[in-house]
């Protein structure tokens, strides 16, 4: 028998109930706050534009494989993901809120001097 | 018979799963309880501080663990860092008595079955009233399997102090059961 095995069976001691309680409390309190923290991030604005530029990324990528007609979104994908994350956030949310249209993004894309999509 | 593995309830608790939390929490409860009490003899609330503070840590390891090894050795691990880092902040583990730290018998190795035969209950009791130093040292020595040199590492002692203090810790152990 190992050492360990000997110590295991001296060592073990069964907790009083109302030690078991407290960290059967303590442990759904602290999965809860786990939950609810990840909630809260996701709803907070880091999140929200985190979200944001997701969907400005996905929406580049379809918008670039549109014009540049190169065939799946793979490609447009690879060069959204290259983009300045603020840029993509802000047009996001320009975007969201009707003030940008495809055609100013283009024009901005150009003044950034990135790849000119085909007309 | 409750079949499911360690391992899983771990990927379960990862998932926010409550009920796997309280079926591993039954499951290795007492190796936890009993272990913290032992280091923290005389001060039972710390003990308790430090078994919860255990749990609580393995919940918020449970996403990122591995499942290496066996889920019991790492989750006495985990119990054992606890408890050292306690330690460390009430200070240096030194003794007081300096009787502790004289001369032993060259050769002496601590033996692994000295403490196989006595019952369960008397040896707590003895280890429990053993001097925190030597309390400490046998623990790390017979929970971890630890050499000298590593034990001393983590206590800040010299690796001939942690020999003299198992030999102390053993001697002490063979009086106070006799006596019982």
């Amino acid at each position: 028998m190992t050492i360990r095995k000997d110590f295991e069976k001296i060592l073990e001691q069964e907790p009083p109930a109302a030690f078991d309680t407290r960290v059967r409390a303590a442990a759904r309190e602290e999965m809860r706050n786990r939950r609810v923290g990840f909630l809260a991030w996701v709803l907070s604005p880091a999140g929200i534009g985190l979200g944001f530029a997701g969907l400005a990324a996905a929406g580049l990528a379809i918008t670039w494989d549109r014009n540049v007609d190169r065939g799946p979104g793979t490609e447009g994908m690879q060069v959204a993901q290259q983009l300045d994350p603020e840029m993509l956030r802000e047009a996001a949310l320009l975007a969201e809120l009707g003030v940008l249209r495809e055609h100013d993004l283009w024009q901005r894309l150009e003044r950034k001097k990135w790849p000119k999509p085909k007309s | 018979m409750d079949e499911v593995s360690d391992d899983e309830l771990m990927r379960r608790i990862a998932g926010g799963d409550e009920a796997a939390f309280d079926r591993i929490y039954a499951r290795h409860k007492g190796a936890v309880y009993g272990y913290c009490q032992r280091m923290f003899a005389g001060n039972r609330a710390q003990g308790e501080e430090i078994a919860q503070e255990t749990w609580m840590k393995v919940l918020r390891a449970a996403e990122g663990y591995q499942g290496k090894g066996t889920f019991r050795a790492w989750l006495m691990t985990v119990a054992r860092n606890e408890a050292l880092q306690a330690l460390r902040k009430k200070g240096p583990v030194l003794t007081s008595d300096p009787t502790e730290l004289e001369e032993v018998p060259a050769g002496f190795e601590m033996e692994s079955s000295f403490l196989g035969a006595c019952e369960a209950g008397e040896a707590k009791k003895a280890i429990d009233e053993l001097p925190e130093a030597q309390r400490a040292v046998l623990l790390l020595w017979a929970e971890e399997e630890a050499t000298y040199e590593e034990i001393g590492a983590k206590l800040g002692l010299a690796w001939n102090s942690v020999r003299a203090l198992l030999y102390r810790a053993r001697q002490n152990l063979r009086k106070k059961l006799e006596k019982r």
